[in-house]
């Protein structure tokens, strides 16, 4: 024998042996790293990829929206620009830009020798920059080379059978007919159909001798930038916003119209957030479970360690560095698979979205969600370690000892604060809103707050009033709740944070889907007939009728100019630098109601529901809260009207807030019945109608009657709608299958943690003289308590957190469907039951002897 | 064996709290050890004997007295001055073994000199496996071997430091008497081999019987049976 001497000098074992140690240590231990790996991996992929796709749909909303506007800036005035105007359009350095004048004036089809008022543009310059203008023969242009042609309105080719060739007049001027226009960027097709649009080059616009006249005109300026619109730029426009205003002017950048694109997307974007964000606490959960369990079987080791010789922070380091490789490599698994879901995605929601979505990946999101779930993994997985330090070697002679008890552990204190850190940064991050943030880290820790109170709660009220008349098996049950090493409050806490997070978000879905849904569409209209003319109201619902259709709604639109406002001429307040010009100037579409719709509720004064002429006292109308603030209005201001004519005063009775969303007509103003009905109108007809065979017929028949008509059918509208909001849905589904996914791993393993003291426990019983079926039954009421009473509390919790967050973060109505819920709260007490009585079957099985020597 | 002192308590008494209770586990005891020694501490179950021994050893510190180790005096020390201590000049035998289940029967021989940062260990772990007759069984994971091989690894690990002092917890307490006899043989050669000082705790009298001194613990106190 040639033992090494006892009085070598004694060196710390140095990095290597750490390292040699820790890997060898996972040698019968990697199935439980592997579930702290599978805690991690799912988490960190639900957050790549909703980061990642987040980006992207971010990219492409901000690609729609420049392909939307077909520009980086636009300005619009129903005057043509002034010369000081056009001054500070130069001082842009623009790289380009173009130039369009609108009005609304007959067209004259000379083939069929019939009129029809159209949309006149009139344009020059290359106009749009992004997105296309769609036409039929493909990439035609109106270059002022072309001469006087035209393009027009896919619909009025069909209603007057043209050819390319045809003539159309249009005021004093003749233009040939050189196609059809399918889409320009900027406008809905939802939009032309009220007048269907004839473009022309600009450079003939004036042979038509129509600017001037009556008609009302707007004129457009696009500009391209090389960068587009850039800070400097942003600034300058808006310090001379009011200027602008005061003109009448106003301006659309790429980025306000990305603001504008709709509420929906940025729903979704703050949903799929919250996914990610669940989706990593819920991984934490997870991981700190799989570590406690590790550790459990580690402590022995550890102590051992210690008996021979490892310094306290040699043998921490051990476990340290298994965690830091295992949490990585679990965070770049779970990056890489996110990857791949964020690479799957754009194939699987291409026809979903209403966008083309293009696989990249966006490097800053992957590193941003890697390093926050590295160093939350590494900061969960440490708390069930750190006590470790304080462990005594005594337990490798005697296993009842543990960790030290005493003084508090100030480094599970500062790691605890850290989680709690990382989380709030995360979430200010994730939401891009400090109140949000702050919103949704108070509420996570109140639910952790409650559900340690329920704990507690259950644990104090059973040991006081455990009752004792109850059979042996439940006795047992309900005193393992209470009894020394209990792990009621750890596994209520955890069970009901994993219900909370994962049923919040289920509640914020279904309440956005819900939203999305187009509600009782078989009770909407789904036919809309334009500028009927009040003597074909009549005729145009009786032919409707026949068709055995049902109406829906009829507006009767007037137009009209406003003269007075408070008396004052409107001329004279066009100066005014606080009213806006285009509220005194805009030519009015009013309507008249004897009752206002659900979506219109008036938030001050009276409507008033029906006037007579023959009183003195002016009109009392109803307007709408915009141009309230355009017009600084309040109620009693009175407003003079010149309705083709007639000059009518009125006063404002009430103020109404419109949801401008809703697929009806909306007016600004809106008249009591019984005043102006004698004028002349507009009328918008709507009917529900039963298939679509039966809608193209009826738009036959009263198109044929009257041209003049047109006529939407608003059901293929609605289909498209219902299918993107069905797409989207799945899109939403799909990502946060991923945090329940996690959600099931975390709660498999908060089971485990408690595992191995029941299974000691019920083997002891068993040595006791219990069966197999009673120590199971005991095992059984305990976890049907636990789950049943952490799932309930964090379900309960959820429907607070699920309101809070749909009406400050959404701003939408919560839709809590109740049987899901009550379901929910059974599904998630049975899960907590079977992974419990799952974990304990092989155990339960062995000879009591046996399983205590495995133990 | 010469007379210089390896390990001496004195006074010294342990008091564990629980709640509200104090439970003076050990009281006002004091021994020693000298070079080469071996002791056995016997007494009945709950009498004090494992608290004395990880006194002994470093693993506990008393709530009065002084206990040296080496001439040093234990109570002042760091935990992590204390593990050095034990490293280099404390040897240990379980009841339960102890091996590290992660690791061959070689690398558990192998890692108290390990941990002292010293490289081309393997050879002397060879060595004392091939003593404890386990030349076959290097590679095996604890679970691939008997109690008794289990128990050989541990003692051959206990040895590869060359210990000035030996504890033995029971070491024969999970094993048959066969095995214990062979057992307890090998221990007493290497421990007489390397002049190492052995203080054991044990319930078995025969092997009591083969200690130079038996120290009797009773209620917290020791005193000297032989």
């Amino acid at each position: 024998m040639n033992p090494v001497a006892s009085d070598s000098s004694p060196t710390s074992p140095g990095m290597g042996w750490v390292l040699k140690m820790a890997w060898r240590d996972t040698r019968r231990s990697r199935g439980k790293l592997a579930l702290f790996a599978f805690s991690v991996i799912f988490g960190v992929a639900a957050l790549v990829a909703v980061n990642s796709l987040r980006s992207n749909l971010e990219t492409e909303v901000d690609r729609q929206s420049r392909a939307l506007l077909g520009s980086d800036l636009e300005f619009r005035s129903s005057d043509s620009f002034d010369a000081e105007t056009e001054a500070y359009f130069d001082t842009m350095n623009a790289i380009d830009e173009a130039r369009e004048a609108s009005l609304s004036t007959m067209a004259l089809f000379t083939k069929s020798d019939q009129t029809r008022l159209v949309s006149l543009r009139a344009m020059e310059g290359g106009f749009p920059w992004y997105g296309t203008m769609d036409t039929r023969p493909e990439n035609l242009d109106l270059d002022p080379a072309r001469g006087r042609v035209a393009l027009v309105e896919e619909s009025l080719r069909i209603q007057y059978d043209l050819e390319i060739g045809d003539s159309v007049q249009i005021g004093k001027s003749e233009f040939q007919v050189i196609g059809e226009l399918l889409r320009l960027p900027g406008e809905s097709s939802f939009g032309s159909s009220f007048s269907p649009r004839i473009l022309i080059p600009y450079a003939y616009l004036e042979e038509t001798e129509l600017l001037g006249f009556g008609s009302r005109q707007s004129y457009k300026r696009h500009f391209v930038f090389e960068n587009g619109v850039d800070q400097a730029l942003n600034s300058s426009l808006l310090s001379n916003e009011r200027e602008f205003r005061s003109k009448g002017i106003r301006f659309d950048t790429a980025e306000e119209q990305k603001e504008d694109i709709g509420k929906m997307l940025n729903e979704m974007t703050s949903y799929l957030s919250l996914v990610g964000f669940v989706a990593l606490l819920l991984g934490g959960v997870g991981i700190a479970g799989a570590v406690q369990v590790y550790l459990k079987e580690k402590s022995e080791s550890m102590a051992v360690l210690r008996c021979l010789g490892a310094s306290v922070r040699s043998s921490m380091m051990v476990f340290c560095i298994q965690i830091f490789a295992i949490g990585f490599i679990g965070c770049l698994l779970g990056s890489i698979l996110g990857v791949a879901v964020q690479a799957a995605l754009p194939k699987i929601v291409q026809s979903f979205v209403p966008f083309e979505l293009e696989f990249e990946i966006v490097w800053t999101s992957l590193a941003e969600a890697f390093l926050f779930a590295w160093a939350l993994t590494l900061l969960f997985a440490f708390l069930p370690l750190l006590p470790l330090r304080n462990l005594s070697p005594m337990r490798a002679i005697r296993s009842s000892m543990g960790v030290q008890a005493g003084r508090r552990d100030w480094l599970v204190w500062l790691t605890t604060g850290l989680i709690g850190l990382i989380a709030l940064v995360f979430s200010i991050l994730q939401t891009e809103e400090l109140d949000e943030a702050l919103g949704v880290f108070g509420g996570i820790v109140l639910a952790i707050l409650v559900l340690a109170a329920t704990g507690m709660g259950l644990r104090g009220l059973l040991w006081r009033a455990s009752p004792r008349s109850l059979p042996f098996v439940w006795r047992q049950g309900l005193s393992n709740l209470y009894r020394p090493n209990n792990r009621t409050v750890s596994l209520i806490v955890m069970i009901g944070m994993g219900a909370f997070l994962v049923y919040t978000l289920y509640l914020c879905e279904v309440s956005i889907l819900k939203r999305g849904e187009i509600n009782d569409q078989d009770d909407k209209p789904n036919t809309v007939f334009f500028d009927v003319q009040s003597d074909q109201v009549d005729t145009v619902k009786q032919l409707a009728e026949a068709r055995g259709t049902e109406l829906k709604f009829h507006d009767a639109m007037v137009t009209m100019r406003l003269t007075h406002l408070r008396d004052e001429p409107v001329g004279r307040l066009r100066r005014s630098r606080d009213l806006e010009r285009w509220a005194l100037s805009r030519e009015y579409r009013s309507t008249y109601r004897s009752e206002l719709r659900p979506h219109e509720p008036v938030i001050a004064g009276t409507f008033v529901s029906s006037f007579s002429l023959d009183s003195e006292e002016p009109i009392p109308i109803s307007v709408e809260e915009r141009i309230v603030e355009a017009l600084d209005l309040s109620l009693g201001d009175r407003m003079n009207w010149d309705i083709q004519g007639f000059p009518v005063e009125t006063v404002v009775s009430s103020i109404r807030q419109v949801d401008w969303k809703q697929m009806q007509p909306n007016f600004f103003v809106v008249f009591p019945s019984g005043v102006i009905e004698e004028a002349p109108a507009n009328h918008m007809i709507a009917f529900k109608a039963n298939g679509t065979d039966t809608i193209a017929r009826l738009q036959g028949d009263v198109v044929k009657r009257f041209p003049n008509v047109s006529s939407i059918n608003l059901s293929m509208v609605l289909e498209t709608l219902e299918e993107v909001f069905d797409k989207v849905g799945f899109v939403v589904r799909f990502m946060a299958s991923f945090t329940i996914l996690t959600g099931l791993i975390a709660l498999v393993s908060t089971v485990l943690t408690s595992r191995y003291q029941r299974v000691r426990e019920s083997v002891l019983l068993r040595s006791l003289g219990a069966s197999v079926g009673q120590a199971r039954r005991i095992m059984a009421v305990e976890y049907f308590l636990l789950g049943g009473l952490g799932s309930a509390t964090g379900i309960g919790l959820s429907l607070a957190g699920a309101w809070a967050m749909t009406t400050f973060v959404f701003e939408i109505e919560l839709f809590v469907p109740w049987l899901v819920t009550i379901g929910s709260i059974v599904a998630i007490g049975a899960l907590t039951l079977v992974t419990g009585m799952l974990n304990s079957l092989g155990i339960a099985k062995r000879p009591p002897i046996e399983a205590l020597r495995y133990e | 064996m010469n007379d210089s002192v390896v390990l001496s308590l004195s006074n010294v008494s342990k008091t564990f709290t629980s709640g509200d209770r104090a439970l003076e586990v050990l009281k006002e005891s004091s021994l020693e050890a000298k070079t080469g020694e071996s002791i056995a501490i016997v007494g009945p179950s709950g009498s004090g004997k494992t608290t004395l021994l990880g006194i002994c050893a470093g693993l506990d510190a008393p709530t009065n007295g002084e206990v040296r180790l080496d001439g040093e005096l234990l109570n002042e020390m760091s935990e992590d001055e204390r593990s050095q201590m034990r490293n280099l000049y404390v040897g240990f035998v379980f009841q339960n073994f102890q091996l590290l289940p992660t690791l061959t029967a070689l690398e558990n021989v192998m890692v108290p000199l390990e941990l002292r940062g010293e490289s081309n260990v393997e050879t002397a772990a060879e060595e004392l496996l091939e003593k404890v007759g386990l030349a076959e069984r290097m590679h095996h994971y604890p679970v691939q071997l008997s109690g008794g091989e289990q128990q050989r690894v541990a003692i051959a690990r206990a040895f590869i430091n060359r210990p000035k002092i030996m504890f033995a917890d029971e070491p024969t307490g999970n094993l048959d008497s066969d095995t214990s006899h062979s057992i307890v043989d090998l221990l007493f050669d290497l421990n007489r081999d390397a002049g190492t000082t052995l203080v054991l705790v044990t319930h078995d009298r025969e092997l009591a019987k083969k200690t130079d001194r038996v120290l009797r613990i009773d209620q917290g106190k020791v005193t000297v049976e032989r």
